[in-house]
């Protein structure tokens, strides 16, 4: 290992001190709830530059120069107080680290260490504290409505969960949850999110621009991790609310050696639908519900394992008529295994399932229509502390997709057919390597790359259609038969200059890759949405995307900023032609029109983090376009998500200890929309005659809401708290087409 | 935690650029009445109902198995029309001339389905029992068969058009709903149902048509976009060369319901 060592130092670097170090290791942790903490910094107080960060473990590695007999290590991190270990002349090698929570209060005083890492691809990141204080429709704080007041991140709509990130289609974005996909982040038809707050430990965003162990969507990456449970002591924890309910328990399995949680949340307006006497109010439906729950367990000093599973399910219907019913199952099994003090491992088993089911009871047609997408996938990623200046992530992943395209179940009166479309399988595999380098006290550049490789699998018969959508071609595989390969490489770039001050310029170029495709009748997702993967007829989609931003603090760390610029081109996007049936039709490829996009923009992100009143402005300009071959002439056309202006202003006031006061106003550009510009009559119809497409725009779109937390007495065994939201405070009577 | 919601619907004016006003060929050719061919010209949306004829053209129909050409007669207010009706399986070419510009379009005489009954349920809907019609036929295996069906309501002049295509019901014997979004037929009421068996180009201009059919705001769906049409040369319309059967019914007293 030595010798590798030494060659990847000469390697990366010609100008590293051979100094003599000492490579330490160890996880840091919450002193309340014993989770394991992710993004603490340590660093050595008499060397500024031996400095690194916990991983989405709680995991770090660090050489210490010994020049000295005595050092400090200093850990720290936003809402915990510091803690300094002192490092005498042999000092171990590994460390298990407790942090303890600063209150509130105490958090105004305590002048937290200065960021000298921080992560060089992530976009801005919100705390779930500050998920928890933003309003939002319901009272149910949601994560991913949260998002999307940051710059560059654009809701879909009034209750909708989806969302567009610099340009890109709301399918464009991977959405992990304990690294296993998610395929529908919805609830209540886009109302809430399927993330519980009170489940989810961290999260990161990444704007398109993302490390090469990421890949599979071009826009976004929003990688949550969730609780792993109190491994100190157990205990209940919950909240009732007029439209949903918690309930959650965590503890210890073995005190300090593993724990485990459970997280249970259940809607129930129906409940009071059922209370009425009008039986076309009280016989339908309109639930869901989300279930949490993790495990995991520390085998010996070097291995953990963590067992997560999510199930939800959303049950919406009228009457008997008409049923509609989603849900996302998830599995991950995880080992984290440290082979030494500069080398971590974590090899994960992840499943992932969707499905939705529409049933339909009209007189002699009882139709059921269904489709769904399973994957298995197993993933294997390393990280290597070289040194202090350079740190390595290599790894590989490969998923297995199966998706049912569609299928259409009746019975024998029926006017419609049994028909099952066939599966479609394939393959998704990556290798990546990715190089943090640490050049100098100012220069970082992370360079990387990702090699990814799809196979379309037999069975099946595969068609490949011209451009009119007519067959032209159709070949037989057998079962396990490779159809078709797509190869791409994507390289990932990253390089930063860091200031005197700190503040830094950051540039980034990164291509990705996608090759799961979602084929939708609207442009916001919904739970009848499609999946199709790449194809003999469908290419993978590609994304390119440069970005160049600054990066500072002001007064010590209570404003912090960022301006940031970026252009996106994205090819083989898909769109289809006019009257596509996209419900169980086995030509729906022959239906499709394939095109190019790009996306530009100015992100600006101005944020108040300490103080009794805290909270962040965002503004983005941007624009963001398409072009499809037999649409608008062919020219370049405004993608209806294409918003020139986009204002989010988010205030929260601590009025006293009980009381927390906050407010949200948003703002953005109508959505480009088409209009008539003309009419006539066919066959005693009026029709309406379009000129262009997306040539007008609906009205802007604001909106304030209001939002308060009382927070009840606190004893040692019973906590409350109660929320008060207003939605739309000024009653604004916002467009939607 | 306390919330009060309200929504609400209310009509936005949205200033239109102005349209090229365009020829627009609504030409009909059935089993039943022979070929009229209508011709005008698009109008702004926001103006008036009014669409002015073109009288100055020459309509010529082909029939493309017999090669025979047919001039079509003038009639009034851009009206042509020509007493010849197609035969199964036969495809003919539209000729419309006018000033110096010539438009084709051709479409194909689809075997004909008759249906075998009508009738009438009251359908639970959203907290209301709407009464809907429901054509029932049987449909031909081991072909693509597309239908048009047309409901009018005398009373109010009221007209829906439904196309329907049986890519997922070959063969079926077919009860089909003529769905309706509110209750606009009542017990008594006298109606004209249309059946059409029509080709696979119409059916797709109808389809596309009924996604975006002009409503009361004139916005009916996300991404509109004019419907793809047989007609070659920039002109709008569809040529429709189809099966044509009617009846007039008097919606019974005690409608059952499903």
């Amino acid at each position: 290992m030595k010798k590798y060592i030494l060659l990847f130092l000469w390697l990366f670097s010609g100008t590293i001190i051979f100094a003599q170090n000492k490579t330490i290791n160890g996880t840091i942790k919450s002193a309340s709830s014993g989770e394991l903490l992710i993004g603490v910094q340590v660093s050595v107080l008499e060397a500024a530059q031996a400095s690194t960060t916990t991983n989405a473990y709680g995991f770090f590695s660090l050489s210490i120069p010994v020049w000295k007999d005595s050092l400090h290590l200093l850990v720290s991190m936003e809402g915990f107080q510091n803690d300094t270990i002192y490092l005498d002349k042999n000092f171990p090698r590994e460390y298990n680290i407790v942090l303890v929570e600063s209150s509130r209060e105490l958090q105004e005083v305590v002048v937290t260490a200065k960021k000298t890492t921080k992560d060089i691809w992530a976009a801005s990141k919100l705390s779930t504290d500050e998920i928890s204080s933003v309003p939002v429709i319901f009272g149910e704080k949601d994560i991913l409505k949260t998002l999307q007041l940051l710059p560059g991140i654009k809701s879909a709509g009034d209750g909708n969960s989806g969302f567009y990130v610099r340009g890109g289609g709301a399918d464009q974005n991977l959405i992990l949850l304990d690294e296993a996909p998610i395929y529908n982040a919805t609830h209540l038809l886009g109302f809430f999110s399927t993330f519980n707050s009170d489940a989810i430990k961290d999260v990161n965003v990444y704007k398109g621009n993302m490390p090469a162990q990421y890949g599979g969507r071009l826009s976004s990456v929003l990688d949550l991790r969730t609780n792993d449970g109190n491994a100190t002591k157990t205990q209940l924890s919950g909240g009732i609310g007029i439209i949903s309910s918690r309930l959650n328990l965590e503890g210890p399995i073995v005190k300090d050696k593993g724990a485990f949680s459970i997280h249970a949340r259940r809607t129930y307006a129906d409940l009071f639908l059922k209370l009425s006497k009008d039986s076309s109010v009280n016989r339908n439906k309109l639930n869901f519900y989300d279930l949490n729950a993790k495990a995991n367990y520390q085998l010996g000093e070097k291995n953990r394992l963590y067992l997560s599973a999510y199930n939800g399910r959303d049950n919406l219907g009228f009457g008997d008529n008409f049923g509609l019913d989603w849900g996302n199952t998830v599995l991950s099994f995880r080992w984290n295994h440290i082979y030494n003090s500069s080398l971590f491992s974590n090899t994960s088993l992840l499943y992932s399932y969707y499905d939705y089911l529409v049933r339909i009871q009209s007189g002699n047609n009882d139709i059921d229509v269904g489709s769904s997408i399973r994957d298995f996938s197993l993933r294997n990623e390393w990280q290597w502390h070289v040194n202090n200046n350079n740190k390595l992530n290599f790894g590989f992943s490969t998923i297995r997709h199966d998706i049912a395209p569609g299928s259409v179940q009746t019975n024998e009166n029926s006017s419609f057919n049994t028909q099952i479309l066939e599966k479609k399988k394939s393959l998704e595999s990556a290798l990546w390597v990715s190089h943090d380098w640490k050049m100098s006290n100012s220069w970082q550049l992370v360079y990387g790359a990702r090699l990814s490789m799809f196979n379309v699998l037999g069975p099946g018969t595969f068609y490949q259609y011209d451009t009119n959508g007519d067959e032209t071609d159709s070949s037989v595989f057998a079962s396990g038969k490779i159809a078709k390969t797509y190869l791409n490489v994507e390289p990932r770039i990253a390089l930063s200059y860091q200031r005197p001050n700190k503040d830094f310029v950051r540039f980034s170029y990164s291509r990705n890759t996608q090759n799961l495709h979602l084929l939708s009748n609207s442009t916001a997702a919904n739970p009848t949405d499609v999946w199709v993967p790449s194809s003999l007829n469908i290419k993978p989609e590609i994304g390119d995307q440069l970005a160049l931003g600054y990066f500072g603090e002001l007064s010590n760390g209570v404003f912090e900023y960022s301006s940031e610029v970026y252009y996106r081109w994205m090819q083989n996007q898909i769109d289809y032609k006019n009257g596509a049936e996209i419900i169980a039709n086995k030509d729906v490829e022959s239906e499709l029109l394939y095109g190019k996009g790009r996306a530009y923009g100015w992100e600006n992100y101005f944020k108040k983090k300490k103080g009794r009143l805290t909270g962040w402005i965002s503004y983005t300009l941007s624009r963001t376009e398409r072009r499809l071959d037999g649409v608008n002439s062919g020219n370049w056309y405004p993608a209806r998500q294409d918003r020139t202006h986009e204002v989010s202003v988010v205030a929260m006031y601590q009025l006293s200890p009980k009381w927390m006061l906050s407010g949200t106003w948003v703002y953005y550009t109508g959505n480009a929309v088409t209009f008539p510009s003309g009419k006539y009559v066919v066959g005693e119809i009026l029709v309406n005659y379009y000129s262009e497409r997306n040539g007008y725009r609906m009205p802007a779109y604001h909106r304030l809401d209001f939002g308060a937390t009382l927070q009840g007495k606190k004893t040692s065994k019973y906590e409350s708290s109660w929320t008060f939201s207003l939605f739309n405070v000024y009653g604004r009577e916002n467009a939607t087409a | 935690m306390l919330l009060a919601l309200m929504s609400c619907q209310k009509i936005i004016h949205v200033d239109l650029r102005q349209s090229e006003s365009l020829l627009v060929i609504d030409a009909d050719m059935s089993d039943v009445h022979g070929l009229n061919v209508q011709l005008s010209k698009s109008v702004n949306f926001y103006d008036e109902n009014d669409f002015p004829p073109v009288n100055n053209a020459i309509v010529v129909l082909q029939n493309l198995k017999t090669n025979r050409i047919d001039t079509l007669k003038f009639e009034k207010d851009g009206l042509y029309y020509l007493r010849r009706k197609p035969t199964v399986g036969t495809s003919y070419k539209l000729f419309v001339t006018v000033d110096t510009t010539t438009y084709t379009a051709i479409s194909t005489m689809p075997e004909v389905t008759v249906p075998d009954s009508i009738t009438f349920v009251k359908k639970y809907s959203f907290g209301d029992n709407i009464i809907t019609t429901k054509v029932n036929f049987q449909d031909k295996a081991g072909v693509d068969n597309y239908y048009l069906f047309k409901q009018y309501i005398l009373k109010s002049d009221k007209v829906s058009f439904y196309p329907f295509s049986d890519r997922l019901s070959d063969g079926r014997y077919i009860q089909y709903d003529l769905r309706n979004d509110s209750a606009y037929i009542q017990e008594g009421d006298s109606i004209a149902i249309n059946m059409q068996c029509i080709d696979k180009n119409v059916y797709t201009y109808f389809s596309v048509l009924e996604n975006i059919s002009a409503d009361e705001t004139g916005f009916g769906s996300a991404s509109p976009a004019n419907p793809p049409t047989n007609i070659v040369g920039k002109a709008l319309g569809i040529f429709n060369v189809h099966s044509d059967y009617t009846k007039t019914l008097r919606v019974p007293n005690k409608v059952p319901v499903e």
